[in-house]
């Protein structure tokens, strides 16, 4: 099938499948459910974040789905929460389960294989998310514009797909605030290889937020195994970082510990890490989500000030973050940059480095 | 890559005099030669120590810099005494090197530099000649005290084929430094670090995390102390069973040497099987990172 032909179809299969989203049915549902006292008014200097280690769950109706957002978000902003954080693919593959025959089709006519199927890259996932990606965004944001605005509350609700009018997909993490607005996107920069193979495109922009509570960015996932998008944020005054994250693979702190923890330890932040947990497709999710500082602010000098109860399974915590405290160590590190040694050398070392990411990009595109 | 067995030092810092720091390079020397070590890597500060003693500052000091700083600001004869005490160092080690037929790489020696007095990091072969030196590229406000001028190159050394890129004073702390020696190749990065030992966090939050970010080795020497993690071998996690990244670690409060066989072979596969430097997105870098630096400290 070329390329034009499947875009095509993807087109109108994907719009059949918005009209399922039931929007409206959703926001009745969010409105309906017993008010929860806000959270305290920001006060410029202390915030409380709420993280949810989400389970990884198909959802055959948005309702079910509203529902499980729902009562997350209700727990945490009962805590006090005034951010509630979300994983990576909140919006995404826990709605692929709207499409009726979703392991069928991914399994290839074998249900029982979907899961090897996709980390092999071998089912057809980019084809799936051009069909779904109209119907998950409509719902996704449906939800948790509502969500926001119901508990008055800012909700990182963790990362959906998007799709240009080229058909390249990608993912992309949604900030909401106290409104129901929507005000900061923030694309996927780095794929991790499965993603790459399937044919995702990666993003090209780092964007912070300016809010009441704070300085907030929200690059995805791998984004934190490279410096460079972290620094890109905290350059430009994020001092809340959050890591929407989804690791196919079971909790080990060495690896986790190489993604936003590092990164707040060298671009002074707190960081803020929500994972996506249990089997989806047959594809298990794991880790341990937490909430980080430099090391200086931290009470066991750990650079931990609060984990989930447990790896691998659902959880909700709430952590309180103290602005005025970080704020000295940011303007330290800052302080002692040496931005003309950077620009003598990055440049033109990033230019030899990634041959072989623009010929894969060029490959793509063809 | 030639080089397979290194050691990490970890040192017993103190105010004393250029015999008393060649003295304990010996010692560690000794056990790198019994431990078949080809590349040892002492602690970072070792000329400033007799700088220390020579200024009167009392043998057990904490926080070298901050308590250098104090004392030795004002010293008149400060440059001159630094130049001389680092280069009676240097030729001190350079023969350590050749005796015990070493690569030796040592940390905090103030050399004279195009404008002024710097804080380099050197790396000395086997026969005892200066195979390389490093300035140290980001300054705190106590080294900058001292007049300190600021390096403002970065390169890789070879050592027997194994490019090094080595990490003076701090320059572990900003991830540029490491992110630019292993884009010119660097293969490991050698830190001659003043932390004491301390907790696996603490240590994590120095090289640990360069070389993850750049799949490379690393060779961190640092300051005795209580904590269990001091001197360390380091590679990307995939390398180590329990997914810690650490290789050999020493800690406490004698002196000791961490010591590992590297395996090239399997940092080779890890790099193939996710290969970090080609997922880089350059394109994004060029358009934001430096502007961000330039409007940050506006």
């Amino acid at each position: 099938m070329s390329r034009k032909v499947e875009l095509a179809l993807a087109d109108v299969a994907g719009r059949l499948m918005a009209l399922r989203a039931q929007v409206r049915q959703v926001a009745r549902f969010l409105e309906d459910q017993p008010p929860v006292p806000p959270p305290p008014p920001p006060d410029g200097s202390r915030v409380r974040v709420g993280v949810v280690q989400l389970e990884a769950r198909l959802h055959r109706s948005p309702l079910s789905y509203a529902e499980q957002m729902h009562a997350a978000t209700a727990e945490l902003v009962r805590d006090g929460a005034q951010l509630v954080a979300f994983p990576e693919d909140t919006g995404s593959y826990p709605l692929f389960g709207l499409l009726p025959g979703l392991a069928w089709l991914v399994g290839r006519g074998k249900p029982d294989q979907a899961g090897a199927a996709v980390q092999g890259a071998e089912a057809p996932v980019l084809l799936l998310m051009r069909l779904m990606t109209r119907a998950v965004r409509r719902v996704h944001g449906a939800v948790f514009a509502v969500l926001a605005a119901r508990m008055g509350v800012h909700i990182l609700a963790g990362s959906t797909l998007a799709m240009d009018d080229k058909g390249r997909v990608y993912k992309e993490a949604h900030l909401y605030d106290p409104q129901g607005h929507l005000v900061l996107t923030q694309r996927k920069t780095h794929l991790f290889p499965t993603e790459a193979a399937w044919g995702m495109t990666p993003g090209d922009e780092i964007a912070v937020a300016r809010t009441p509570l704070g300085c907030i960015a929200a690059p995805v996932c791998m984004d934190h195994t490279y410096w460079e998008s972290v620094r890109i944020a905290w350059l430009r005054g994020a001092e809340i970082i959050v890591d929407p994250a989804a690791d196919a693979a079971r909790f080990n702190w060495g690896l986790q510990a190489r993604g936003v923890w590092s990164r707040v330890q060298e671009s002074p932040a707190y960081g803020v890490h929500a994972m996506m947990v249990g089997t989806l497709l047959g594809v298990t999710f794991g880790g341990r989500s937490g909430v980080y500082a430099p090391l200086a602010l931290t009470a066991n000098g750990d650079g931990v000030l609060a984990e989930a109860r447990v790896p691998d399974a659902p959880d909700l915590f709430c952590a309180d973050l103290d602005l005025d405290a970080l704020r000295p160590l940011r303007q330290e590190r800052l302080g002692r940059l040496n931005p003309e040694l950077y620009g003598r050398y990055l440049p033109r070392l990033y230019d030899g480095a990634s041959w072989r990411a623009s010929q894969e990009s060029e490959q793509r595109d063809v | 890559m030639a080089i397979s067995r290194v050691a990490a030092a970890l040192m017993r810092p103190s105010w004393c005099t250029t015999a008393e720091v060649l003295e304990q390079v010996e010692l560690l020397g000794d056990r790198a030669v019994a431990a078949e070590a080809e590349l040892l890597a002492l602690a970072g500060g070792l000329a400033w120590w007799p700088v220390g003693y020579t200024a009167g500052l009392s043998r057990d000091a904490s926080n070298p810099w901050q308590a250098l700083a104090k004392v030795t600001v004002d010293l008149p004869d400060l440059r001159q005494r630094c130049l001389e005490l680092g280069s009676r160092l240097l030729t001190g080690l350079m023969d350590v090197a050749a005796a015990h037929r070493l690569w030796l790489v040592a940390g905090g020696i103030p050399l004279p530099a195009e404008e002024g007095l710097g804080n380099a990091c050197v790396l000395l072969s086997p026969d005892g000649r200066l195979a390389g030196m490093q300035w140290q590229t980001h300054l705190d406000e106590h080294q900058a005290s001292l007049g300190l001028t600021l390096g403002d190159s970065l390169a890789p050394m070879d050592a027997d084929g194994c490019p090094m890129g080595l990490l003076a004073g701090d320059d572990h702390l900003f991830p540029e430094v490491a992110r630019i020696l292993c884009l010119q190749g660097a293969s490991m990065l050698v830190h001659p670090g003043t932390a004491s030992a301390g907790e696996r966090a603490a240590m994590m939050a120095r090289l640990w995390r360069d070389v993850q970010g750049n799949q490379v080795f690393g060779l961190e020497a640092g300051y005795s102390g209580p904590g269990p993690f001091g001197a360390a071998v380091l590679g990307p996690c995939e390398l180590t069973s329990d997914g810690s990244g650490i290789l050999a670690q020493v800690g406490g409060e004698e002196p000791s040497i961490a010591v590992v066989d590297l395996d090239w072979g399997r940092l080779r596969q890890v790099v193939e099987a996710y290969p970090i430097h080609a997922s880089l997105n350059p394109a994004l870098y060029q358009r934001y990172l430096l502007d961000a630096y330039r409007e940050a400290l506006r």
